[in-house]
């Protein structure tokens, strides 16, 4: 999952991205709110955290801009001028959540998880296709209650594909979304991570959870046993 | 002395005029009457000149023809009569009218002997007008005569009656004008105190901003002054407030970020650590939104809270979208209350969030319009313990023994609430949580 954090104070920023690196997302850190909206615009991001009390373009002007330039993200609003009427009109720009300053680090990343899977689709930390289950806040995976032992990377593409169901993701999407814009990519090893991935969830091919789309990327799809 | 400008002006006015045209109307009368009196005497000595003029001398004595030059001192009753006295005091000649009237009461005056010569002698009593004049005849052995004429004074009494009337009728008129027109000019200098004084009023109702200029010159200073008065204290507390502000917001980030170091890297007295961050995180919110109350800055003016209510509610919804909060309003089309919206926002807010924070899974909203404005926000939680209640309404909770969260956002309320002379009351609602009804004054 691939994130775009604009906030001004440096070091919190710095803490920010350091706390959802850990966490296994990739962080795009933008210190304004003109730097926030050429990212945004730019890349593709799965969530965004913006911080209302941004210099050059205000939080919440941006928040609007991108709103206008069709990006549908997911946007939690951090503020630390408590103000309602801030964080109302956060709401009504686009915005899908607040958290006030200061927070714990742990609450942000509950409520953003919540935020992704909600635009998922999902209304609960526990995502199920048929008989597959995801429990993205524990980070466990089920194959008919049998639990399955994944690697990051390989926990991270299932994360992916089960997030935007029914959709055809291209190689180079999984890439920008679940690598550094640094690491040395290889579109190979994503082969190798669904491949992997494939036979852990499916030993005996009766599923086919992902499917290929020829030249096109991966889809995710359980058929349920009969 | 509690009398007002207008009455005073007024008073003052209609005391001098009526004094000043009082004066004025006596003078008049008195005047009047001196050119009557003057007039009548001119009369009588014209009557006494004719009369002796055709006075005829007859040895020591005088006598006169039948027919007088003045018709009047023939005829009976008429109002003029005339006689002359010897020297011994008898009267020598009676003019007809005098003869044949019964005037007895005119016979004493007769028995006066001449005293100077040469002069006359004007007088008024018993409604007559005397007239006397002394002479010595050179041609009657310079015999000494006194010629009197006698009129009656009615008619010319009926004249300065008749001017009284007239005069008292046209000061009168010219009074009461003056005091119309004294009034409409002073109702109209006031006009702009009156027009200052609706001005304040709606200053204070917080209908207005300011003074409007075009005051006149005596006013605009006033005026000015107040204006200027008002800015300087509305921007001396927002000089405050964003100080206030700016000192929290700038003690909150190296607060977050101390707290991010510490959970990361946690010593031996990570509690201890924890507790302090806490407290002084609590601290800061609390008076920071103490510090927010704009309420007291301006005079409020009426804002519709159920606008409000909805965007908060819909603003809830979305972020606790995935608690999925059945939310039930009976709000009226419109409920204005005095206040700031900033104000009403943090209050309403926090009372809001609580609720969906604390929820299972309902929320009803509910106002009750009047001259007390009683809006019930209740949620199917746990509600809040009977002690905490107290705790909380007692003062606001004090920063420091607040719990964070529900306690600071209640506590905010219970300030802004006292700031706002209403009242709130924590109970139970019957789905099953807290119940919470606040009351706010309409105006």
């Amino acid at each position: 999952m691939r994130i775009l954090a604009v906030e001004d104070e440096v070091t919190l920023l710095n803490q920010l991205e350091r706390a959802l690196r850990d966490e296994g997302y990739v962080v795009d850190g933008a210190g304004d709110g003109q730097e926030g909206l050429y990212y945004g615009q730019e890349y593709d991001y799965d969530a965004a955290i913006i911080d209302l009390g941004l210099p050059v373009l205000d939080g919440i002007e941006l928040i609007r801009k991108l709103r206008q330039a069709d990006r549908a993200f997911p946007i939690l609003i951090l503020t630390a001028r408590e103000h309602w009427q801030d964080k109302v009109a956060g709401l009504e720009a686009g915005a899908d959540d607040y958290l006030t300053k200061p927070f714990h680090m742990q609450e942000l990343l509950a409520r953003l998880n919540a935020l992704i899977r909600r635009a998922g689709g999902y209304a609960t930390p526990v995502l199920e296709q048929g008989d597959l289950v995801l429990d993205t806040a524990k980070k466990e995976v089920r194959v008919d209650s049998h639990p399955v032992e994944l690697t990051a990377y390989e926990y991270k593409v299932l994360e992916y594909l089960m997030l935007n169901p029914s959709r055809v993701v291209s190689k180079s999407e999984l890439t920008d979304h679940l690598y550094e814009q640094d690491y040395d990519r290889d579109s190979n090893v994503i082969e190798v991570f669904v491949g992997r991935l494939r036979k852990k969830l499916d030993p005996d091919g009766s599923r086919s959870p992902i499917r290929t789309i020829r030249g096109q990327g991966y889809r995710f799809g359980m058929e349920s046993q009969a | 002395m509690k009398l007002g400008i207008q009455p005073r002006l007024l008073l003052m006015t209609t005391l001098v005029l009526g004094s000043c045209l009082s004066l004025a109307g006596w003078v008049l009368e008195r005047s009047f009457t001196a050119s009557v009196y003057a007039g009548a005497e001119e009369q009588l000595r014209l009557v006494i000149y004719a009369l002796m003029g055709v006075a005829e001398e007859e040895g020591r004595s005088l006598k006169f023809p039948d027919t007088l030059p003045e018709p009047r001192l023939s005829q009976p009753e008429s109002g003029l009569y005339a006689r002359v006295v010897d020297a011994s005091g008898q009267v020598i000649w009676r003019s007809p009218s005098l003869a044949y009237s019964e005037k007895t009461e005119l016979e004493g005056a007769a028995a006066q002997p001449p005293q100077a010569t040469g002069l006359f002698t004007f007088d008024w009593h018993d409604g007559h007008f005397y007239l006397s004049y002394g002479v010595i005849w050179e041609a009657a052995q310079d015999a000494r005569f006194v010629f009197q004429v006698i009129a009656d004074e009615a008619p010319f009494r009926a004249e300065i009656r008749a001017f009284r009337r007239n005069l008292t009728l046209g000061l009168g008129g010219v009074t009461l004008l003056f005091l119309l027109a004294q009034f409409l000019a002073v109702s109209w200098g006031l006009r702009p105190l009156r027009t200052m004084t609706q001005q304040v009023r709606e200053l204070e109702a917080g209908d207005r901003e300011r003074l409007d200029d075009g005051f006149p010159p005596e006013l605009e200073g006033l005026a000015q002054s107040l204006d200027d008065y008002i800015e300087h204290e509305a921007s001396t507390r927002e000089r405050y407030r964003k100080a206030m502000e700016d000192l929290a917001h700038s003690l909150k980030t190296p607060l977050a970020v101390l707290r991010n170091h510490f959970s990361r890297h946690p010593g031996e007295d990570v509690e201890l650590v924890e507790d302090q961050l806490d407290r002084m995180e609590t601290a800061i919110t609390y008076q920071l939104s103490r510090a927010k109350v704009a309420g007291t800055i301006r005079p409020p003016r009426p804002i519709d809270v159920v606008p409000l209510i909805r965007r908060l509610v819909e603003a809830m919804s979305k972020a606790y979208y995935d608690k999925r909060v059945q939310v039930e309003m009976d709000l009226p089309a419109q409920v204005k209350l005095r206040g700031d919206e900033g104000d009403m926002m943090e209050l309403l807010g926090n009372l809001i969030e609580n609720a969906f924070k604390y929820c299972r899974s309902r929320v009803n909203l509910s106002i009750i319009p009047g001259q007390w404005v009683v809006i019930q926000i209740a949620d199917d939680g746990a509600g809040v313990s009977p002690e905490y209640r107290q705790e909380v309404l007692a003062r606001g909770a004090r920063a420091d023994t607040a719990q964070s969260g529900q306690g600071i956002g209640l506590a905010v309320v219970v300030d802004l609430v006292s700031a706002y002379g209403g009242r709130l009351e924590i109970g139970e609602s019957s789905l099953g949580g807290a119940l919470m009804t606040l009351e706010l004054p309409a105006t």
